[in-house]
């Protein structure tokens, strides 16, 4: 980060590639409408560019690219008043190869199980759903979440702990079957 | 621990976030408690769960044209270099700075021993090395991969605070005042009195350059070797007429060594503020 902000592209170009897939992901679970995500996500690359010369070498980058993604997609949920919750479908990789039925079979159970974990998220109180999401799919500890969202850690916590419990609480089926 | 307080920490437990010592006490208290224990469990299972949820790869277009939107933007900032204002900037501050120089110095030492064209020389060398001291502190260059800005903001205000100090109390005092005390004595009797010299610039330079290197250090990043070196060298150049004026005074050998220690206590000072920046930061 210290060389892309003295200008070094190719120092650019290596944190582009660690970052963007997971800033993609970031919005489009948030928004699920693709062409807002990839709005937002040009926005944050756009910002962080900008800003880059703020960013305090030595401090954890992570939480500081995620605090500018989380206060872009807060702004664009006061903006709209509203969100679509995570309405894509996640594509099968080999559509259009002939499978074997029972291939079939367990392909469209898993898409079946996929699609009752996101609807459980979406149902999460909304700042359930971005401790679980940050933590779970950002890599963001609780303390980080915390500055990112500007929340205490301790009701992070607290958030971190009820949103288990509601999901728990959706998903006993899953939660059954893992256990045995 | 109580149960209230492990099953608060389980997400965090299941992220694999927490410290080895948390860890471990959240670890023994789920073997003796079976409520918690099954809590555990449970919230494994969930944490898994959410596996399901796969990632979307980045549409290709969108990845490279936005990537090369910023790398354009980059190629643009390095090629417009500094900019005519901030240009206009620097040989503005840089001739104040040498004057400001030649000023502090003509308050302590005798300038009037010196030619006219001597003390030219020396403010048009002076402001040249201020102006090319600001050049560097405003634009975006790199020597040998070492970002200049930081750099010459630390060798600019490490000078400005020994010509501050000239303007109050001379060098030649205080090295008098050094070479009587009992150090400098030691020192002296020990080595002779180049030791006792070499000395007294390590000392002369260290502070400002360790208080100047512990302001800009966040931005100071490794191989601090190449950086202090950097440092040091662009101190002794910003300093060079001060340190030619006030050390004409003193017999050639006895200058040689004053000023090497100088170039050691400006080395030493830098490093010294970025092994410290560095354990800090990583404190915090």
């Amino acid at each position: 980060m210290e060389r892309y902000q003295e200008g070094d592209a190719e120092a650019f170009k290596s944190l582009f590639e660690r970052y963007e897939g997971l800033l993609y992901n970031f919005f489009l679970r948030r928004l699920g409408n693709p062409a807002d995500c990839e709005d937002l996500y040009q926005k944050t690359f756009m910002k962080l560019h900008q800003a880059r010369e703020s960013y305090e070498p030595g401090r954890p980058f992570r939480p500081w690219l995620f605090t500018i993604a989380y206060n872009l997609f807060r702004d664009e949920l006061r903006r709209k008043g509203t969100w679509h919750k995570s309405a894509y479908e996640e594509t099968e990789p080999e559509a259009g190869v002939q499978k074997q039925e029972s291939e079939a079979e367990k392909a469209a159970h898993k898409r079946e199980l996929a699609t009752r974990v996101r609807e459980a998220v979406n149902r999460l109180p909304e700042m359930q759903r971005q401790v679980v999401l940050m933590s779970k799919f950002e890599g963001l500890s609780l303390a980080d979440i915390s500055r990112v969202t500007g929340q205490t850690e301790n009701a992070v916590k607290q958030m971190a702990h009820r949103a288990f419990l509601n999901l728990r609480e959706m998903l006993q089926d899953q939660v059954e079957e893992e256990r045995k | 621990m109580n149960c209230d307080e492990a099953r608060n920490e389980l997400p965090a437990l299941a992220q694999g976030s927490l410290g080895q010592e948390r860890r471990m006490a959240i670890e023994a208290h789920i073997s003796s408690c079976q409520s918690c224990a099954k809590d555990w469990t449970a919230a494994k299972a969930v944490w898994s769960s959410l596996d399901m949820l796969t990632e979307v790869p980045t549409p290709h277009s969108l990845r490279e044209r936005l990537s090369s939107q910023i790398v354009s933007l980059l190629d643009a900032e390095a090629r417009a270099g500094i900019g005519i204002h901030k240009l206009l900037g620097a040989l503005l501050s840089g001739i104040v700075l040498a004057l400001l120089g030649i000023w502090s110095l003509n308050k302590q030492v005798n300038l009037e021993t010196f030619t006219t064209a001597g003390i030219s020389g020396c403010a048009v060398l002076w402001a040249g090395l201020f102006i090319a001291t600001s050049c560097l502190i405003m634009g975006r260059f790199r020597l040998g991969g070492t970002a200049m800005s930081p750099v010459a903001s630390t060798a600019l205000a490490s000078t400005g605070m020994v010509l501050l100090g000239t303007y109050f109390c001379p060098k030649l005092e205080l090295l008098r005042f050094w070479l009587a005390s009992l150090p400098g004595e030691a020192l002296a009797a020990a080595g002779g009195m180049g030791l006792s010299h070499f000395a007294f610039g390590c000392l002369y330079a260290t502070v400002p350059t360790f208080l100047a290197a512990l302001y800009f250090g966040s931005r100071l990043k490794g191989p601090w070797l190449k950086e202090g070196l950097w440092t040091a060298a662009g101190f002794i150049l910003l300093l060079s007429p001060s340190l030619y004026v006030q050390c004409s005074f003193l017999p050639m050998a006895m200058g040689v060594f004053l000023i090497a220690g100088v170039f050691v206590g400006s080395l030493g000072g830098a490093l010294a503020a970025l092994r410290l920046q560095h354990t800090l930061l990583r404190a915090a």
